[in-house]
């Protein structure tokens, strides 16, 4: 009797299978007939939690946004966006014996800045160089971390009062690596692209990215550079362009490329002691990353 | 209405942003900017802020290129403003002391400012090298920073009448590094509390011979680093908590009975603590910090009450003695200050 039962109980299961198959293959004709595109899938770029520092131009009360603009206009970054100098890097790493791959990665991040010193790290403190990178006019500070064997952090110091960022590094490929020739790299100042930054953090890190590139791109070299923020992650990438006929343009991928990820925001030079921090990740990690539809950039 | 229920917090900025806020029980919080936005900087930064006199009626308020502005609550609107040079370093204190205002410097100099009879002792004396500091408590101030101890003068005679002792040597025979950032002043008693960079909380008590701390003790993270304390409130409820923040976005509550632990962690900030209020009556919280936000915590119940983006970074705050979260006036008062 029991297997009887079985039998029937399987067959309406796949009796109701089928008939939920057939009302969505028919749904599904209906949607091609009349061109509507239906719903649209739920994606975490969508279903995005709204950060409080994103003021939309329309909701928002007029004095905070003004509010913002003045903090904008006034920060440390306003002297290079109004062009009163051109940013001069000091390129350098965390101590003084690095391995093959991150010197190889300098070499290539040097190609990619203009206006580039790699600075040979000898015992000297982080501190020290500052004072003395700030008298040779140097506008900002590059340092590459390096952990077994490989390139792992980057800190970025805007001279001479800051602010201090740090980044994890990771997924770093040289040229090599990708089978590209650096040959192609001209040293034409590049154009810069940054995509996505939203929040009143994520425009801070923009700014400060975009301050170590010349604010005058020499469009003759087609060399471009984007730093592109995906769910707080910031994807480095840089191209060459040309133009094949009309509309149509090609592009090119030439190395280096790697991904960054901000860990802190510190006021004020390197100062890992008693820097006050704007925004960091320090036994916060938790608390940051509980909401996986939450981004801080 | 009078001005007492009006605005019962003042929060300062780093572009220059003083704006009042009217905190209420219902949740309902009126946030009004009373500096122009126009006008706003980073180039003049609210360095200090504190109240101008015992009606709480004036705010002094210091900025970083060494001026002084004075707000008044009542009509609303600053009444005068005026420089105070004295070096290049900005004003960190300021303080309301009989008919003078006193200005601390961040190079280790306090001054009389406007005092037209040179009746005083002296006018501007040195208190250290470095000044982080000033705190004033009717006639007394107190003083410390960067490898300057703890001073508490008498600002009738201008003369030191206290001067802390450094705590004894490590284990290692190593000087143990100064650093005070905050000072708090008990309301009922002598004793005068400091947080440090270096993570202590120490209490000093000037009645009694001992010159060292009565009680010292270090607030540290899991890991054992210290933390970098960078503000301190008493809660005047229950004297022997008080409130430490750091830089790094940490803030905890500590009980001062027998050796002193850390009681409570608050959670949900993200940048450096800059300034912490307690309230006399109520049990929250009120803190303002670098990662532009204004915070309120309850003090024992679990978790964050408020929080709201003030679109600058935050340096300061400051808060009615009477403050009290149930609104005295009608509805409608509240409602024309909305």
């Amino acid at each position: 009797m029991t297997g009887v039962k079985a039998i029937k109980r399987r067959r309406d299961v796949h009796k109701k299978v089928s008939e939920k198959k057939k009302a969505r293959s028919e749904a599904r004709k209906i949607r091609k007939e009349t061109g509507d595109p239906g719903q649209t899938p739920k994606t975490i770029e969508n279903q995005r939690k709204k950060s409080e520092t994103i003021l939309e131009p329309e909701t928002a009360e007029q004095d905070r946004i003004e509010e913002v603009e003045r903090d904008i206009a006034t920060d440390e970054f306003s002297s290079y966006f109004n062009k009163e100098y051109e940013p001069k890097i000091l390129l350098t790493s965390c101590t003084k014996d690095i391995k093959k791959k991150t010197r190889k990665f300098m070499i290539e991040l040097s190609r990619v800045i203009p206006n580039t010193t790699i600075y040979k790290r000898r015992d000297d403190k982080l501190k020290k160089i500052i004072p003395h990178a700030i008298d040779d006019g140097y506008s900002d500070i590059v340092v590459i971390n390096e952990n077994s064997q490989k390139p792992n952090g980057l800190l970025l110091i805007h001279l001479p009062d800051g602010p201090t960022a740090n980044f994890r590094l990771s997924n770093v490929r040289t040229t090599k690596e990708m089978r590209k020739d650096h040959k192609l790299i001209t040293e034409h100042r590049p154009e810069v692209i940054l995509n996505n930054f939203t929040t009143r953090l994520g425009h801070s890190v923009a700014r400060m990215l975009a301050s170590i590139f010349h604010y005058d791109p020499e469009f003759k070299g087609r060399r471009v550079v984007t730093f592109h923020n995906q769910r707080d992650f910031i994807f480095f990438r840089h191209h060459i362009y040309w133009f094949k006929s009309g509309e149509r343009c090609a592009l090119r991928e030439l190395g280096p490329r790697f991904t960054l990820k901000l860990q802190s925001l510190q006021m004020g030079t390197f100062d890992t002691k008693f820097g006050d921090y704007e925004w960091t990740m320090v036994e916060k990690r938790k608390e940051i990353e509980k909401n996986r539809r939450q981004f801080v950039l | 209405m009078a001005y007492q229920e009006d605005f019962n917090t003042f929060v300062g900025g780093l572009t220059g942003a003083f704006k009042g806020i009217k905190v209420t029980r219902k949740g309902k919080i009126i946030i009004k900017n009373l500096q122009n936005t126009k006008h706003l900087s980073n180039k003049n930064q609210i360095t200090a802020l504190n109240w101008g006199d015992d009606a709480e009626r004036d705010i002094l308020m210091g900025l970083s290129d060494q001026s002084v502005k004075v707000y008044d609550t009542e009509h609303k609107q600053f009444i005068s403003s005026f420089e105070a040079k004295h070096g290049k370093l900005p004003i960190i204190g300021l303080a309301k002391f009989n008919r003078h205002i006193l200005a601390g410097y961040k190079s280790g100099d306090v001054k009389f400012l406007n005092c037209d009879n040179h009746k005083m002792m002296r006018t501007e004396w040195r208190v250290g090298p470095s000044l982080d500091s000033m705190k004033v408590k009717k006639h007394l101030m107190a003083t410390g920073g960067e490898e300057n101890q703890l001073k508490l003068w008498d600002l009738n005679s201008t003369k030191l009448i206290y001067h802390a002792k450094n705590v004894k040597p490590d284990f290692l025979d190593l000087k143990v590094p100064v650093f005070i950032s905050d000072i708090g002043f008990f309301p009922s008693n002598d004793k005068i509390v400091y947080c440090s960079k270096h993570g202590h909380v120490r209490i000093h008590d000037p009645s009694v011979p001992q010159k060292r701390p009565v009680l010292d003790m270090s607030v540290k993270s899991n890991n054992g680093d210290p933390h970098v304390l960078t503000a301190l409130a008493i809660a005047p409820m229950r004297e022997q908590h008080v409130v430490v923040g750091s830089a790094a976005g940490q803030m905890s509550l500590l009980d001062l009975r027998h050796k002193g632990i850390p009681i409570k962690k608050y959670k949900s900030f993200r940048g450096s603590i800059k300034a912490i209020a307690v309230p006399e009556t109520e049990p929250i919280i009120l803190t303002v910090s670098l990662d532009r936000f204004f915070r309120i915590h309850n003090m024992f119940n679990h978790g964050l009450r408020y929080q709201q983006y003030f679109q600058s970074r935050l340096s300061s705050i400051l808060i009615r003695s009477d403050f009290s979260m149930s609104s005295k006036g009608t509805k409608e008062d509240v409602e024309i200050l909305d």
